[in-house]
């Protein structure tokens, strides 16, 4: 896979979920905004992120899902993805959810889509 | 706020004396603005969220939605859909017209609400649908109409055409937040205006429309009765461009005549009261004639303003107001005020202070950048006050006077001023700035005139005298008014989060928050034997991260005439209804471009603790520096601690780091006369902040200065960190006099605190008038103040209810200090109080 491959697939699996019908929209079970191996983005609060053990050109979404170990970038991905099918899933003990501060990677998810967990 | 009784019980000499400036305020405006004030909401967000209450507007997408589907029948040009879309937008938005207000038009279509026009973006839209307090109740009805609208742009939005057309590699990095913040388009950032063509009074919009109809006219006979030449293909082109203008001028002619008919309805059918009724109806005769022509009296020429600037924040997201205000309605306060004597002083103070009020309620839903990184307010609307005339003379006015005096009076957070100072301003302007700061607004800000007029002859070439018009177009940078030299769209995404650059020398470009390479590997830290490989290795990663920023906003610049064509701003600007060219096109524009820098000073500060423990003393190895980076400096406090206290820091008059901030300054300098912008002019950087200290907090790893992931950064431009600039106000002053602020920079922005109690009196005023003096003779450009006491603010974190009005300058704006987070709270009470 070329190098602009490798991102075009990675913004096109973020901008697949952007675009997809929100009536559809549903909230797994296991999701990879809950994962302690997971850091939301500061950039928008459309929660995406970034996983720190799989790497671009993953996804875990596919059938048989791809799971990369090596490379220079981590995998895009987003609070709401399905992560049933991910060995690396490790739910956090505690997700932040205060809005009135700044977001953490690591921490916050201020999402409306998470305010009950 | 509701008044306290106890409070408005005591005398406005007791409440001076007691610096309860706000309560002063309350007591002494008209009941008009005392109303017109409380009424309305601030859309300002607290950290990510928006106070409650306020809901993001679902009109525009809706209206928008109906448009588009009209149109499909028959598809047309980017600029004539969207002049359509906007067209009919403004022919059917709700509109309203608040009590006591004399002046009309909002962006949403109710009071509370944050207008959003989801033709902008999935990301944005996913946003608001992820909002968990925006979605306007009942939430469970309209969550379904956020998703339908969301479904509805999928795929049709201006992300979905623009994005495509990026170098994907630099937008991912861009979009991860790591580096930098805000979309290179047209559509969102800070749009300058041509006030020079539009508020001097000489046209209106069918005034324009008739020169645009005449334009069209012309092109259309070339078209159709002359041989076709090759230029044929750029004249339909430019026959589009000229329709699109007229269609939305039309538009907004029309808009203002809405207004005209609700206030007669009003005043015939509904109002009791005579002299509300004389003022629905003034209102009405406003908006017959504004904006469709050239204003006649103040009132007018307020009103013209504030729908030229609300077209605008129709047709894209603006995050800046660029304003010269008592220069351009200067004409007509003379007039009615002082030759006239049509409207006395009182009054023309209700509709000075009620045009700082409606711009102050306008909102418009932000993406979290924006959210966090200008907290409190909704964009950095900078008006800038003062100045000079395009000839050199004291441009300072009655109307400068009743602009500080009104701010006094409504004391709101959004917009706020900036004054030109210059040798040749008056005492009694002086003293008018002086009391707004007392009084703790934190504004205005004092720029040197002289100074950045050379600036911006030496940056961008623009000529004397229209480098003299300049503006603010954000927060800091210089902006002329005129045709050429106005800048359209400054696209925030050219603002970088420098202390990533310090904190890539020792990642070697990769990003640990966001897991990305960002920049090239430079070789591994702990192999540098002499301190010039970390400058080499500092030089790799500035040079990477400020050319990827502005290479994504060169491309946005050049492909936004074709693909996010901007049909309003074309039609209020000279250069474009001349040419017919979109006013992005970057031939027609002298360019204006800078780099914003957050997060500078870091750097410094962090470049010194090398150079001085590990290289010059050898206190410690650069092996030992690294494993406490990667460590968040966990397991190394007392080695932290000596990195904090043992190394010099900026703000001192401490040449070891003081010299390599010149060094570093300069390093980019020349850089930037290497990067170029489309019209071939140069980008300058620029350090500032906004609360893009705390925003970045969370994203930038342990520092060399003994700061750890988390820990909020220094608060911006050349200001020294919290807390670290302990030499007194005289010592700061001269630390920043090193820097050559024409050559090395675009501007560099100073916060200062002083002490109220040491400011009280005229002996306060003589002491900070000193030291404006200083300030000018060692050549900066820039300061700004916080005049709250420590008392207060922390007075204000326990009882927030009751000290609502208590405003604080953050950074390069003023906001309401409850309305920003417990962290940015924090780190402005950190900031040194100095005494001068």
């Amino acid at each position: 896979m070329s190098r602009r491959d490798e991102i075009r697939q990675a913004y096109s699996g973020i901008y697949a979920q952007q675009a997809a019908p929100k009536s559809n929209q549903k909230r797994p079970e296991k999701m990879c905004g809950v994962c302690s191996n997971y850091l939301e983005a500061a950039f928008t609060g459309e929660g995406v992120g970034t996983c720190t053990i799989l790497k671009l050109g993953s996804d875990i979404l596919a059938n048989p899902p791809v799971f990369v170990m090596e490379g220079e970038n981590g995998y895009r991905t987003m609070n709401l993805r399905d992560a049933a099918a991910c060995p690396h899933y490790s739910k956090m003990e505690f997700v932040d959810k205060d809005g009135t501060e700044c977001n953490d990677p690591k921490y916050r998810r201020s999402m409306r889509q998470m305010q009950d967990l | 706020m509701a008044a306290n009784p106890a409070v408005m019980d005591q005398s406005i000499e007791s409440l001076e004396k007691n610096q309860q400036w706000w309560w002063v305020a309350e007591k002494k405006r008209s009941r008009r603005l005392d109303y017109l004030r409380k009424s309305i909401w601030k859309k300002g967000a607290v950290g990510g969220l928006y106070n409650p209450g306020v809901k993001v507007d679902l009109e525009q997408g809706f209206l928008g939605m109906e448009a588009w589907k009209a149109n499909a029948i028959f598809p047309e040009p980017e600029n004539i859909r969207l002049a359509r879309e906007l067209a009919h937008f403004l022919d059917n938005k709700t509109i309203f017209i608040t009590d006591h207000a004399q002046l009309v038009g909002y962006v949403g279509s109710l009071p509370h609400t944050v207008s959003w026009d989801p033709s902008l973006g999935e990301m944005l839209n996913e946003e608001i649908y992820n909002d968990p307090s925006a979605i306007p109740d009942p939430v469970d009805e309209n969550l379904k109409k956020v998703a339908e609208l969301c479904d509805f742009w999928a795929g049709k939005t201006l992300q979905a055409r623009i994005i495509p057309a990026f170098d994907l590699e630099g937008m991912m990095k861009v979009m991860s937040g790591a580096i930098g913040w805000g979309l290179p388009t047209s559509r969102s950032g800070y749009a300058g205006k041509d006030y020079e063509y539009l508020m001097t009074g000489k046209r209106g919009f069918a005034d324009i429309l008739a020169e645009v109809e005449k334009k069209l006219d012309e092109t259309y006979d070339k078209l159709h009765n002359q041989p076709p030449k090759r230029d044929n293909s750029s004249l339909t082109d430019k026959l589009q461009t000229w329709e699109a203008m007229k269609i939305i001028l039309e538009a907004c002619i029309r808009h203002g005549k809405r207004y005209a008919r609700l206030a007669r309805i009003l005043a015939e059918n509904f109002e009791s009261d005579s002299k509300r009724k004389e003022e629905l109806v003034r209102i009405a005769e406003t908006c017959e004639r504004v904006p469709a022509h050239a204003p006649r009296n103040l009132q007018e020429s307020l009103q013209y303003d504030l729908f030229i600037q609300l077209f605008s924040r129709t047709e894209a997201v603006e995050g800046a107001w660029p304003s010269r205000p008592d220069y351009y309605h200067w004409p007509y306060y003379k007039k009615d005020v002082l030759d006239e004597k049509s409207i006395s002083e009182e009054a023309a103070m209700d509709l000075v202070g009620e045009f700082l009020i409606r711009a102050a309620e306008v909102g418009q839903y932000k993406p979290r950048w924006t959210k966090e990184g200008l907290q409190g307010i909704d964009g950095t609307w900078v008006w800038t006050l003062g100045g000079v005339y395009p000839d050199g003379t004291d441009a300072c006015n009655d109307l400068t006077v009743a602009f500080l005096r009104a701010a006094r009076l409504v004391r709101v957070a959004n917009p706020t001023f900036a004054f030109r100072w210059h040798p040749k301003v008056k005492d009694e302007v002086m003293r008018e700035v002086f009391e707004c700061i007392r009084h703790g607004l934190g504004y205005p800000s004092i720029r040197n005139d002289p100074l950045l007029v050379q600036n911006s002859m030496h940056w961008h070439g623009h000529p004397l005298e229209e480098a003299r018009t300049w503006v603010h177009q954000a927060c800091m940078s210089p902006c002329p008014t005129t045709k050429h030299g106005f800048q359209p769209m400054r696209m925030a995404s050219a603002t970088a989060n420098c202390a990533k650059i310090v904190e890539y020398v020792f990642t070697q470009g990769f990003d640990k928050v966001v897991n990305m390479q960002m920049t090239p590997k430079t070789p591994d830290p702990r192999t540098f034997t002499d301190f010039e490989q970390v400058m080499e290795a500092w030089n790799v990663h500035m040079r990477s991260i400020f050319g990827l920023l502005v290479s994504g906003v060169n491309r946005g610049r050049s492909v936004a005439s074709r693909i996010t064509p901007r049909p309003y701003l074309s039609a209020v600007s000279e250069r474009s209804v001349e040419s017919g060219l979109d006013v992005c096109d970057p031939s027609i524009s002298r360019g204006n471009s800078w780099i914003t820098g957050f997060t500078w000073v870091e750097n410094v500060d962090s470049l010194a603790a090398v150079k001085k423990l590990v290289f010059d003393e050898k206190r410690y190895t650069m092996d030992e520096l690294c494993k406490a980076l990667d460590a968040n400096w966990e397991g190394y406090e007392q080695m932290r601690l000596d990195f904090v206290r043992d190394a010099p820091k900026w703000g001192n008059d401490d040449d070891f780091v003081d010299n390599l901030m010149v060094r570093c300054l300069q390093d980019v300098a020349k850089y930037s006369r290497e990067l170029e912008c489309p019209s071939g002019n140069s980008w300058p950087l620029l350090p500032e902040n906004v609360s893009g200290n705390i925003h970045y907090a969370n994203m930038v790893g342990a520092l060399p200065n003994g700061r750890r992931l988390g820990d909020a950064l220094y608060d911006g431009g050349i200001s020294p960190g919290p807390g670290l600039d302990k030499k007194g106000p005289t010592a700061v002053l001269k630390s920043c006099g090193k820097i050559d602020h024409v050559g090395d920079g675009r501007a560099f922005l100073l916060n200062q605190r002083l002490s109220p109690s040491q400011l009280a009196g005229e002996k306060g005023y003589q002491l900070w008038k000193a030291y404006i003096r200083t300030w000018a003779d060692l050549g900066l450009d820039h300061v700004q103040f916080n005049m709250v006491s420590d008392e207060t603010l922390r007075a204000a974190q326990r009882d927030p209810e009751k000290y609502q009005e208590v405003i604080v300058r953050v950074a390069g704006y003023s906001a309401h200090f409850v309305d920003i987070s417990r962290k940015t709270q924090d780190n402005i009470i950190q900031r040194t109080i100095q005494g001068i």
